[in-house]
């Protein structure tokens, strides 16, 4: 069988590239629109605005000025929006009789937001925004490892070196008019790409679109944002007290930017130490030696460069070195000898299973509109479905082995998350991590 | 010609939504097959319901039932528990195990050429488990340790201590993890010993959809769980009283966020005002738009967000409000939500406009619900369990609009308030008991140490 995604694309005048995937087999259609904008796109003093916007466009634009949930949900939508250090997405699915409501939300808010923008939203939407911060990750066991991280591998004027939901006091702060600047350098059909997939016919669906969004005036050109990220000269070593019970480490390297060579050998480097119960580091620390309760490895891609990290929390009174000392050995072992032949083969399976299981949904995060609009942000090629499947099909056992070597030989940042007051159980010579 | 963007566009009416008609089967030793054939992607899902839930753990034991399910796929037939998930891996998919209150689900959704060898694999999970003493050991202990890092997570435990204020002793009244002293306490013999009588295929059901043939799956079925013991039907559960109404503060010091819940008990999922109680919460917490959100996120900038709703089961079950708000508003959230509550069964009813907008939300949405053959599979897992009727999901949108305002007034005054409710807030007690006991709502019980509730 071979997977694909088919695709009409059309480029309206003011920039907007349209892509549209016909599938019929419920009465539903997905909306969805990219904005190549995330909080990489941000400086720092004014960090956490990508996100603060999406909050933002959600609560009215010039012809509709009050929330957009409104009339959405009144006409069984679902809808929702996210934010990433790379870009930012908003998407609705739609019985397919209000797709022209969906369609004329997404165009009011991308070409006449500001008019209704005002101090009373914004500082409504500050507040959410803190306490969003609060629930995910101040008062979320471990939630700030994230932030020391982020911060450790990237030097401060760094834009992955701030995290995508910001700090408190630039959130603060936020003015009226830096938002407003923000949104006019960003959000606008030049810097936009919008997937409609689903029981629509394809000319009608871009007819539909020029309609509702070919007048909103194209904004300025946005130059990409790929600054380069210096390796680690010296292997760090962190320590951050929080309210845990267990301690837990976290090893982060550099490692290939989203869709470059051999970011997707780390992604399955990734599957095979900490991908579930079959995997090594799973096996080794968690069934074998109950040094682990928990373990996470992954391979976080992104556009200007990713981060390739191992987590794992401690058993009660084991310590995190003897972790360290089991992943590296295993790291070394797979550098040496390569996975198995079998361990290839699941791998292998796996992804193939994850990307027929991602044709199963229209729109929402993930779904065949957002995947569309993903290719094009990213690579520019809609119809990369297959090709990003071949990447891992075209894997082997030396090419695996090989980003395990890579990683051995780069520098690390290693950060423990210990209980407070408990400092002594982080790695030896550990130093403070300053997180906000 | 320019889009008139003096109006928002009319919506047209909904298509009908489609759901496949489930043909029905018997295996030997009681199992029952209902299964659909969706022609489309290359996939099947699988769902096999299993009448053991939470409420089946022993009163000394809480957590068996979630212990016993989380160690049938840790070694079984000749596999032992690596060899078990490589055999899963190898076909692409893996197991998804849920323990609920009245059942425990196994479900995977794989290539439709791996169905009978994945369907082989849980057969041999529910017929013959290893449970051996090394994987009971390490599964013990990584729930001891899961038990332990809830200390520090304020969800958890503001979810565990409602239950226990609203349940009292009742099988609903715990966390499905159980316990710290229930879990030092168990033994392998018991977890046998629950598997035999609960885990058995009498009152199960095997739910399959997707692009397999029906007599593929009464085949594939009836090998995969010929040896599947008949086990004992679970006993009902009985009505709880209610709970004496108080508001427990649970001290966790310095917390810049309290974690707050509101429940009462309310009534099964078999209950003829079901579908007035499903409009009822769309308007009142249900979603974005909803009353309680509006109030304390879009106006009050308390929340990131706060949702209410009826968690029905097959016993009596709960309605709950639940968010977590900036530490200096608790006391006024509560407050607000109460004013809510009693709102909506009197002074300002759901009613004309706001009603109209619910049901038509819940009619438009209800298609969006059923796109995938995972979310087929998992409406007749709930149609199985509960006992619902064959023609449920085709009359849950006529039966939907035919609500009035009266009845959901009606359903409002009987389910939502008055009621004794029990509230639970975890957060910085020096900081928000005062102003909750200022507010004089009820007796108020503070409680120093919020991790005995996981002892």
């Amino acid at each position: 069988m071979t997977l694909e995604l088919p695709f009409v694309r059309e480029t309206l005048d003011n920039g907007l590239t349209v892509l549209v995937h016909e599938h019929h087999d419920a009465p539903l259609v997905a909306v969805n629109v990219w904005y190549h904008v995330g909080s990489k796109n941000e400086r720092p003093g004014l960090t956490g605005f990508a996100h603060l916007f999406e909050h933002l466009m959600f609560e009215g634009s010039k012809h509709h000025d009050k929330g957009y949930f409104g009339p959405l949900q009144d006409a069984g939508a679902s809808l929702n929006g996210s934010t990433n250090a790379d870009r930012t997405n908003y998407w609705e699915t739609v019985p397919r009789e209000a797709l022209d409501l969906a369609l004329w939300l997404e165009s009011d808010r991308m070409g006449h937001l500001l008019p209704a923008l005002t101090e009373a939203k914004l500082t409504n939407q500050r507040d959410v925004v803190l306490n969003e911060r609060r629930q995910n990750y101040e008062n979320r066991p471990y939630g700030r490892a994230s932030f020391a991280l982020l911060g450790a591998l990237y030097h401060a004027d760094h834009p992955y070196h701030w995290p995508t939901i910001g700090w408190p006091d630039d959130i603060s702060a936020a003015s009226l008019t830096d938002v407003s600047a923000f949104f006019a350098r960003y959000y606008h059909p030049a810097n936009a790409t919008l997937a409609i997939a689903g029981d629509i016919e394809a000319a009608d669906a871009i007819d539909r679109a020029r309609a509702f969004f070919g007048d909103i005036p194209a904004g300025p050109a946005v130059s990409p944002v790929r600054p380069p990220a210096p390796p680690l000269d010296a292997r760090l070593r962190l320590v951050l007290e929080d309210r845990v019970e267990l301690p837990r480490i976290y090893m982060a390297w550099h490692s290939p930017a989203l869709f470059a060579d051999g970011d997707a050998d780390f992604d399955l480097l990734g599957e095979i130490l900490g991908g579930g119960k079959t995997s090594r580091l799973y096996k080794r620390l968690v069934f074998d030696e109950r040094v682990a309760t928990e373990l996470v490895a992954s391979q976080a891609s992104r556009e200007a460069g990713s981060m390739f990290q191992v987590i794992a929390t401690a058993a009660p009174g084991r310590h995190l070195a003897e972790i360290l000392d089991i992943v590296d050995a295993e790291l070394s072992s797979l550098a040496a000898d390569g996975p198995s032949e079998d361990e290839v083969e699941r791998v292998k399976a796996q992804a193939e299973s994850a990307f027929i299981m991602r044709l199963q949904h229209l729109g929402g995060f993930g779904g065949r509109a957002d995947q569309l609009n993903a290719y094009q942000t990213y690579l520019g090629d809609p119809s990369a479905f297959g090709a990003d499947l071949e990447r891992y099909l075209r894997a082997s056992r030396a090419s695996i082995a090989g980003a395990a070597g890579a990683l051995l030989r780069r520098q690390r940042a290693e950060l423990s998350v210990v209980p407070e007051g408990q400092a002594a159980m982080a790695l030896a010579g550990s130093t403070p991590a300053h997180v906000v | 010609m320019p889009i008139d963007r003096s109006r928002l566009p009319d919506v047209g009416t909904p298509a009908a939504v489609a759901f496949p008609s489930f043909s029905r089967s018997r295996v030997a030793g009681g199992l029952e097959v209902r299964t659909a054939h969706r022609r489309g992607l290359p996939i099947a899902s699988v769902i096999l319901v299993v009448r053991a839930g939470t409420a089946r753990d022993p009163a000394d034991r809480h957590g068996l039932t979630s212990l016993t399910a989380g160690l049938m796929d840790e070694g079984a037939g000749s596999l032992n528990a690596i060899a078990l998930h490589e055999a899963f891996a190898r076909l692409g998919t893996h197991l998804e195990t849920d323990v609920g209150a009245d059942c425990t689900t196994f479900g995977f959704t794989v290539v439709e050429r791996h169905f009978e060898a994945a369907l082989a694999l849980l057969g041999t999970i529910v017929g013959a488990p290893r449970f051996e003493r090394a994987d009971f050991t390490r599964e013990r202990e990584l729930r001891l340790s899961r038990l332990l890092q809830m200390r520090e997570m304020p969800p958890a435990i503001a979810d565990r201590a409602m239950l226990s204020a609203v349940y009292g002793a009742h099988p609903y009244g715990h966390g499905a993890l159980g316990n710290e002293s229930s879990m030092d306490a168990v033994t392998l013999d018991e977890v046998t010993g629950h598997h035999v009588r609960a885990f058995g295929c009498a009152g199960s059901t095997l739910i399959v959809c997707g692009n397999v043939s029906d007599v593929r799956v009464e085949r594939a079925a009836a090998s995969a769980f010929a040896s599947c013991p008949a086990g004992d039907a679970p006993a009902d559960v009985m009505v709880p009283p209610d709970p004496e109404p108080a508001i427990v503060v649970m001290h966790r010091p310095d917390a810049a966020q309290t974690e707050l819940r509101l429940a009462r008990l309310s009534t099964t999922r078999m209950t003829p005002d079901y579908h007035a109680l499903v409009v009822l919460n769309l308007a009142l917490g249900g979603q974005f738009v909803s009353r309680i959100n509006s109030k304390l996120r879009e106006e009050k900038g308390y929340t990131y967000g706060a949702r209410t709703g009826f968690d029905l089961r097959r016993g009596t079950g709960l309605f709950i409000c639940q968010t977590a708000v900036e530490r200096d508003a608790t006391a006024d959230a509560l407050n607000d939500v109460f004013a809510e509550l009693s709102a909506v069964a009197g002074a300002r009813p759901i009613e004309g406009a706001e009603l109209e907008r619910a049901t038509t939300s819940l009619a438009r949405g209800y298609a969006r619900g059923l796109e995938t053959i995972d979310q087929v599979a998992r409406q007749a897992a709930q149609m199985a369990l509960y006992g619902l009727p064959d023609d449920h999901v085709h009359r849950f949108v006529p039966q939907v609009r035919a609500l009035t305002a009266d009845d959901i007034a009606r359903a409002a005054a009987r389910w939502i308030w008055p009621a004794p409710y029990v509230a639970v807030a975890v957060g910085d007690a020096d900081r928000i008991e005062a102003p909750i006991r200022s507010l004089g709502l009820g007796a108020v019980h503070r409680i120093d140490a919020p991790e005995s509730i996981l002892r």
